[in-house]
């Protein structure tokens, strides 16, 4: 283990290759918001569409110094059903249900989740 | 609006929520500390496996989002020796909802030092325009008395509109250029207000309106929002006699 850097462990993902398309994962990682999605969902595996874009917006917020608006969530609740839900979806790690604009499954593979050094606190 | 107090019913109704997304309970205790005289609840969400520092969410009576920001941002806005409300006002001016979360609402045991200070912040205002409205209520004659030589001063001050507002009679005579309004056994005796609608510039207005509950305790809540302000100066000309 050793250093806690939040970096993704290219090197794990990498190993576990197979089981995802490597070049879109670390696409997606290099996104702020898609990290705090994945980050969100290993802790709440069935998230409304406007959970998410509450705490998403707030977690970028936080990391920018900046105050978010109603209009700054609006933009990322956008941005998440239109582009970052679909994508993960695609990649099978969330089924969206678009009824009830919510997750209702998450399989994040351990290995992206790793890479976002979120560590299982189940002992 | 028919009186004062339904002013500050109206801000009671707009009861909001505060969010509080962290794992550090201390952060947490401070922050309800922090809002136990105002009327807004703090709720706790665990930031789980999300990283230090947390973040809160504001939100409006029906759950609705209003603002978010980081915990560390939020607790050095709070404190009032780095950022008094009124520069906040004016260095966040298109965070309007976010910061209509933090004034308009309801403190509940301000002392009169506190009030005195956000009096001050916005006579200091006014005097600064030097133009436009400003409506203050003392409850007292003998209230206005400790702060004649500022209203004296506020009266020849610019093209300042003045008025002073009693709930019992003032006998001195009365500062030049300030109209003074008083009435006996009406509600001025009970609230303690200074209203300044800004003058040309809406961004400039701002009022503070609390009522007396107990001696030296006061309930009640400031605002630079426009809207409320205008309403403010609406109500008082209208009700009484401030030309």
């Amino acid at each position: 283990m050793g250093d806690e850097q939040f970096e993704p462990d290219l090197y794990a993902l990498r190993e576990a290759a197979d089981e995802f398309p490597f070049d879109d994962v670390v696409r997606l990682l290099g996104d702020r918001h898609t990290r705090a999605v994945l980050v969100y969902l290993h802790d709440h595996p069935a998230p409304t569409l406007e959970e998410l874009a509450d705490v998403v917006t707030a977690k970028a917020a936080s990391e920018t110094g900046a105050i978010a608006a109603p209009s700054d969530r609006e933009r990322t609740q956008l941005r998440l059903y239109h582009a970052i839900l679909p994508r993960l979806a695609e990649l099978g790690f969330i089924a969206f249900d678009t009824e009830t604009k919510a997750v209702s499954e998450t399989d994040i593979p351990d290995a992206v989740s790793d890479a976002l050094g979120v560590t299982d606190t189940e002992s | 609006m028919n009186s004062l107090g339904e002013f500050i019913e109206t801000v009671e109704r707009e009861r909001k929520t505060l969010e509080v997304h962290t794992n550090d309970d201390a952060i947490l205790e401070a922050l309800r500390r922090q809002f136990e005289t105002r009327n807004v609840d703090v709720r706790h969400q665990s930031l789980g496996s999300l990283d230090e520092p947390g973040f809160v969410i504001i939100r409006d009576v029906t759950g609705e989002f209003r603002g978010a920001l980081g915990l560390d941002g939020f607790q050095a806005m709070l404190s009032p020796r780095i950022h008094p409300p009124w520069e906040l006002a004016e260095t966040a001016d298109d965070r309007t909802n976010l910061f209509s979360f933090l004034e308009k609402t309801l403190f509940t045991s301000y002392r009169p030092r506190q009030m005195l200070a956000t009096s001050r912040e916005i006579e200091d205002r006014a005097w600064r325009v030097g133009t436009g409205r400003l409506y203050t209520g003392f409850e007292r004659a003998t209230a206005l008395a400790t702060q004649r030589e500022v209203y004296d001063r506020f009266g020849s001050h610019g093209s300042l509109t003045v008025a002073v507002f009693l709930g019992d009679d003032w006998t001195e005579p009365v500062p030049e250029g300030v109209t003074v309004v008083s009435e006996t056994g009406s509600e001025l005796g009970d609230y303690w207000f200074v209203v300044f609608d800004g003058g040309d510039n809406e961004l400039e207005a701002c009022a503070l309106l609390a009522a007396e509950r107990r001696p030296g305790e006061f309930y009640g809540f400031w605002t630079y929002d426009p809207e409320l302000v205008e309403r403010l100066v609406t109500y008082l000309e209208t009700t009484y006699d401030v030309s």
